[in-house]
Parts: structure tokens; sequence; C-alpha cells
């Protein structure tokens, strides 16, 4: 075998190396040389100056009419607790359950409420939002498939599950979301003259969300909603079993209660207020309330001073843009003030 | 020594493949070396800096979110968010855009890099990721958390939403800030930046949408049926994912925008330079590199001006012999 160096042999294997070498190489596409056509922003002086001016001025104009708009929201809050000190002081003893005790609150309402009228309740320092309260529900049970709670899954919630004064039978509905419902009945009236004192008509119905009362929760199905809800018990602190919540009108009784599904419907803050009525727009009442006085006839059952919380009873009236929080449209008019402040500072950006 | 170094690149020839077999980086010619380097070496660690950071503030913004709630809720660890939807952000809709920054983005260009190869420093003395800038992008997290969470808060707070409905439109202005403080990271923006940016955000509906669609009684205590549709059917959701966006992101935007102006390192001024067209990007360079130089002897005067030749590497290949020279008689 010759060791003696052969440049014609050496040079076919170059090309041949060479050949291998091609074949490792990367492909020539765009991406994996990364030379893909790309586009460097290129903010002018004057694209960008007239941009930060459409938006200021957009900011602006939808600031102000958001606060116009919350402006001629009108609302009446009237806070309860105090002015129904005797039936708080009583609901502080879970003794006195049975005694009902019922407050008026007159007032004077010194101009229309146009339009469409709700009334709502206001609770403070009340943490739906607690995370065991959260968890504690059945979800299966209140679409009506599993009524008597045969599979949950949580562990921690048993005082609300099974009542242990009736050997153990599940209660429906189950938890404590449900057990410890809003209970106060508040009815308005009002007093056309001294004489005369009419009921303001309110509407239960329509209170709630359309997919919660027909999709989310479902009555257990039977011919008479009493004999559905058979081998359950009802929820310690309510006075009424589940299927006599209204017995004027089936599509609100049982699970269905509009109350009912609007309390389950956990509030995001300790200070909320929930729905409770709304304006039936008939006969005297037809372009809403009128000014006058008014009185709340309320039966206090709801204990919050052991928590110190407090409850208000809230009329309002709806645009567009929700409530009368002013927050919104502040944001948007400080936004569009100050966006064009800074736009004298521009050049190339980064 | 490959061993040794904390990247060793190896050069593959004829006296065998074992020095690219134990190396990180192999290439074929010394030439080669010079790209690698100023090139790619300063766009690996731009890069990977500018990712990293990006990652630390994605994540502090988004669980800050969760940890401001606390204070609403008693501190009992209660989250206004579904989880399903709290894991598919960090999973689906805020993953792709970052991995494609740290893959594609160019945030000086290839010529200007080479032409110029003080730029290189900058990743030795670690400019895109110290102390200063990782504590400045913890703060600017805070506080965009801090507005993502307050504007809504302050905009429901006395009325009657309920927990996940008050997630919803913080988890999509949540979202929308992130993306759009990525928007503002690119330097270069391919058809591959602005699809994965636009499709991690319709995404994010659709996947929503749907699953708020199809979940009556799936994941307690969420269930979240109907949220997303009701919210989008809402005003004041549209109107609070407008403007809470763009106040969480106005001063990071001023402040780019002052360092822009005023900044006064290396890398804004090639970035500058980038922006011109080629022509006066030529004579910029060379007034640069002109700076750089102590006074001319006449001879290397005549290399200095020669005009710097723009893109391929070809070119560049037989110009760097001699524009590398005159450097060696500094």
């Amino acid at each position: 075998m010759s060791q003696k160096y052969n440049p014609i042999t050496w040079r076919t294997k170059m090309k041949k190396t060479s050949q291998i070498c091609q074949s490792k190489l990367p492909d020539n596409t765009a991406l994996k040389q990364q030379q893909l056509p790309a586009y460097r922003l290129q903010l002018s002086a004057t694209g960008v100056l007239s941009g930060f001016f459409a938006t200021g001025a957009f900011c602006l104009g939808v600031g102000i009419i958001l606060i116009l708009s919350a402006k001629s929201i009108k609302e009446i809050e009237i806070k309860y607790t105090k002015i129904c000190a005797n039936c708080a002081e009583l609901r502080e003893d879970a003794i006195n359950f049975d005694k009902e005790c019922t407050c008026s609150i007159p007032f004077y309402l010194s101009e229309t409420m146009q339009g469409n009228v709700y009334l709502y309740y206001k609770l403070y320092g009340f943490y739906q939002n607690l995370y065991r309260y959260i968890l504690s529900r059945s979800n299966s049970q209140l679409v009506g498939t599993d009524l008597k709670v045969r599979l949950y899954l949580i562990w921690y919630n048993t005082p609300f599950f099974k009542d242990q004064s009736h050997n153990g039978t599940p209660i429906a509905p189950c938890g404590a979301i449900a057990n410890s419902i809003f209970n106060d009945t508040i009815i308005l009236s009002y007093n056309l003259n001294s004489s005369i004192h009419m009921e303001v008509p309110m509407l239960r119905s329509g209170i709630t969300w359309w997919t919660d009362k027909y999709v989310k929760f479902r009555n257990p199905s039977a011919i008479n909603l009493s004999s559905a809800f058979t081998g359950t018990a009802k929820p310690p602190y309510w006075s009424k079993p589940v299927y006599e919540l209204d017995l004027e009108d089936t599509e609100n009784n049982g699970f269905l209660n509009d109350d009912f599904i609007v309390w389950m419907r956990t509030a995001a803050f300790p200070t909320f207020k929930k729905l409770y009525r709304r304006l039936n727009r008939v006969q005297y009442f037809i372009e809403g309330l009128p000014a006058g006085n008014y009185s709340f006839n309320i039966t206090y059952n709801f204990p919050v001073t052991r928590f110190k919380g407090e409850k208000s009873v809230v009329l309002s009236t709806l645009t567009w843009s929700g409530g009368s929080s002013l927050f919104l449209g502040l944001a948007y008019t400080v936004t569009g003030s100050s966006l064009p402040g800074r736009n004298y500072r521009l050049s190339n950006n980064c | 020594m490959i061993h040794a170094a904390d990247i060793g690149i190896g050069i593959s020839g004829q006296e065998g493949l074992q020095a690219v077999m134990s190396s990180d980086f192999a290439i074929s010619r010394f030439r080669h070396l010079k790209k690698l380097l100023l090139v790619h070496g300063h766009w690996c660690y731009s890069r990977l800096a500018r990712m990293v950071v990006y990652y630390f503030y994605k994540n502090v913004c988004y669980v800050n979110l969760l940890f401001w709630y606390q204070f609403f809720c008693g501190f009992s660890g209660s989250t206004m968010i579904d989880y399903w939807q709290m894991i598919f952000f960090n999973l689906f809709f805020t993953s792709l855009p970052p991995l494609i920054f740290g893959v594609l983005d160019k945030d000086i260009s290839a010529e200007t890099l080479l032409a110029l190869p003080e730029l290189y420093k900058s990743g030795q003395n670690s400019e895109c990721y110290n102390s200063m800038t990782f504590w400045i992008c913890i703060v600017d997290a805070f506080y965009q958390s801090l507005v993502c969470f307050f504007i809504p808060y302050l905009t429901y707070k006395d009325s009657d939403i309920d927990v996940f409905t008050f997630g919803t439109p913080i988890n999509t202005i949540s979202l929308a800030t992130i993306l759009l403080h990525q928007a503002m990271e690119m330097k270069t923006w391919t058809i591959i930046h602005g699809l994965v940016l636009a499709g991690s955000f319709l995404m994010y509906f659709v996947v929503s949408l749907v699953y708020n669609a199809i979940c009556i009684n799936c994941n307690s205590p969420t269930n979240p049926y109907w949220v997303m549709e009701g919210q989008l059917s809402d005003p004041t959701f549209y109107l609070i994912c407008f403007v809470t966006p763009v106040t969480a992101l106005l001063p990071r935007y001023f402040f780019l925008s002052l360092q822009g102006t005023y900044g006064k390192s290396l890398i804004l001024k090639a970035q500058k330079i980038d922006k011109l067209p080629m022509d006066k990007r030529d004579l910029e360079i060379q007034s640069w590199r002109n700076r750089q130089r102590p006074a001319p002897i006449p001879e290397e005067a005549q290399h200095t001006h020669h005009p710097v030749p723009p893109v391929p590497e070809q070119d560049f290949r037989a110009n760097s012999p001699k524009s590398s020279s005159p450097s060696k008689y500094k």
C-alpha cells in the first residue's frame, strides 16, 4: 500500500467531501436563512401624532357620553339595618326565628323615575366570594340530574349536604350558598294622599339570566313538585321547603324560583346588590314611578349585625351603559385628555 | 479548550472532525466566525435575554391579578378566573408569540452588525438583562396588573356582577395587554409574527366561546355557561377592554419613546441607522467608523473612504480583510 500523497485521489476525495458537506447545509429558504421579508415599524411623527390625537378625541368623547348617561340615572338607596334596629337585635339570636318582625321606612321621591325601575337589595360585608362558600353547591342537583346528591366530590360541606337531624336525608338544595338565601320581603307602597296607600305592582319574573332559568336550573321531573322532592329535606335555615317557594306560579317554584337563582349567582365583591323586583308598568305607574311619598314595608329576616354587615334597598333606573357608576366615564375622560399631552415627546419608537 | 469555554466553536477541516464533534457550534471556514459572533451571537443574546425578561413580566402580571382579588374575597384563595382558562392562558394564548420573538426577532440588521463590531460589546456588558432591566420589568408588571385589575373593579364595584363574570373581562384585558406588550417589544415584523399575535388573540375568543357554550355542568364551581357570550353583548365589556390596555401600556410606551429620543446606548444609535434608507445608512456607518479611528495615515484614509457595500455576505467576505487590516495597525 502506497503512503505517497496522490493529488488525483485527494481532489476526488475533496469533491466527494464537499458534496457530502453540501447535503448538510440548511435549506436555502427564507425562513431558515432568516431572510423572511420583514417590516420594521417606522413610526413617523405625523402618523403617531395623528393616531394619539384621534384616540384622545375618541376617549374624550366616549367619556363625556358615559358621564352624561350615568348622571341621567336616578337612584335612591336606603340603608335599613339601623332604622330597623329592633328587628336587627331580634334576629341576632336564632331562638327568635319564628317571631315575625316588620319595619316600615317612609321616604319621599322628589323626581319621577321615568322608564323601567328596578328594585335591588344591597348587602355590605357579606363575602359571597369566599372560596369554600363558592364551592358549596351541587350543580348536578340544580340541573335536575342528581337530586339526592349521590356523587358529591366536595367533602367539607357536610353540614349543608345531609340533614343530620332527620337520619341523614340529603338536603335539597344543598350547600351553604342555598342555605344562606336572602329572605327579607320588601314591599313598596305609594301614598297617593294621606288616606290612599297602594302597593306598587312589581314583577317577580325576568330578573335572572335566561340561561340560568331555562338551562342550568331544572326541577326534577314529576307530576307535582312536592312528590318530586320526596326523600329530601329542606336546608336548615329555610322556613319552608323548596317546592313551596312560590305556590302561585309553577314556573317560579322549586329550583326555578327567580329569587333563588339570583342568589345562587355568587357576587364578586363583599358589597353587592342583587335584583329583587322590577316595576310592573301598569295603571298608575305606566310612565315609571311618579314623584311623591312612598314607603318600604320590610319583613326583616336576614341577620347581618353579627358580622357587622348592613342591608339596604335600592331603587334605580338603568341605561345602556349599566349603572350609575361614574368611574368608567371619568377614566375615559382622563385618558382622553392625557393622551394628546404625551404626543409632543414622541419621536422614533425604539 | 472547547469543553472549558462557555461556547465552543469547532472548525471542520482536513485535520479531522474531532473539534467539530466536541463543540457547540461547528463551522467550515474561519471567515464564518465573524458572522457567527457579530451577527448570530448578538442576536442570540438579545433574543434570549429579552424573551426571558418578557416571561418574568408575563407571569408576574397575570398572577398578580389573582393576588389583588384576594383583598376582596377575604384572602380565602378564590380565583375569579375559571381555572381551565387560566391554564390555557399560559399554555396556548401567550406561549407562541414570545417563542416566535425568541427565534426570529432581529433588533439590528445583519449588515449593520457586521459593519459596526462595537455593537458586540452590548452582549459582553449584559446590557439586555441586568439587575436594572429585570427590576424595571417587574415594577412594570406590578403596575400593569394593578391597572388591569382595578379599572374593572372600580367599574363593577357596587353592581350585581358575579365572580366569574367579573373574571372574564379581566382575563381578556390581561391577554390584550400582554400581547400588546409583546408587540411593542418586537423590532422586525414578519408574516409569522403577525399571524401568531393575531392568531393567539382570536384563538382565545374562539376557545372561550366554545367552552362557555358547552360547559353547563362540567367545572365546579365555575360552570361558565354563557358567561363570555353574555359579556360580548354588553357594551361595558368593550369599553373596559379598550381603555385598560391603553392605560396599562402608556407608561411603557412613554418610556420607550423617551429612550428612543434621548438614549445614548450604541444599540439605539444602530437601530436609528437601520431605519434610514440605504445610501444614508452607508454614510452614517462611515462617519461612525471615522469617529472610532484616530487621525488616519494617508494610505489608510483611502481604505476608510471606501464605501461600505450593502448586504450579501460574499461582498463582505471580499471586503473584510481590507477593512479589518487598518484596525490591526491602530
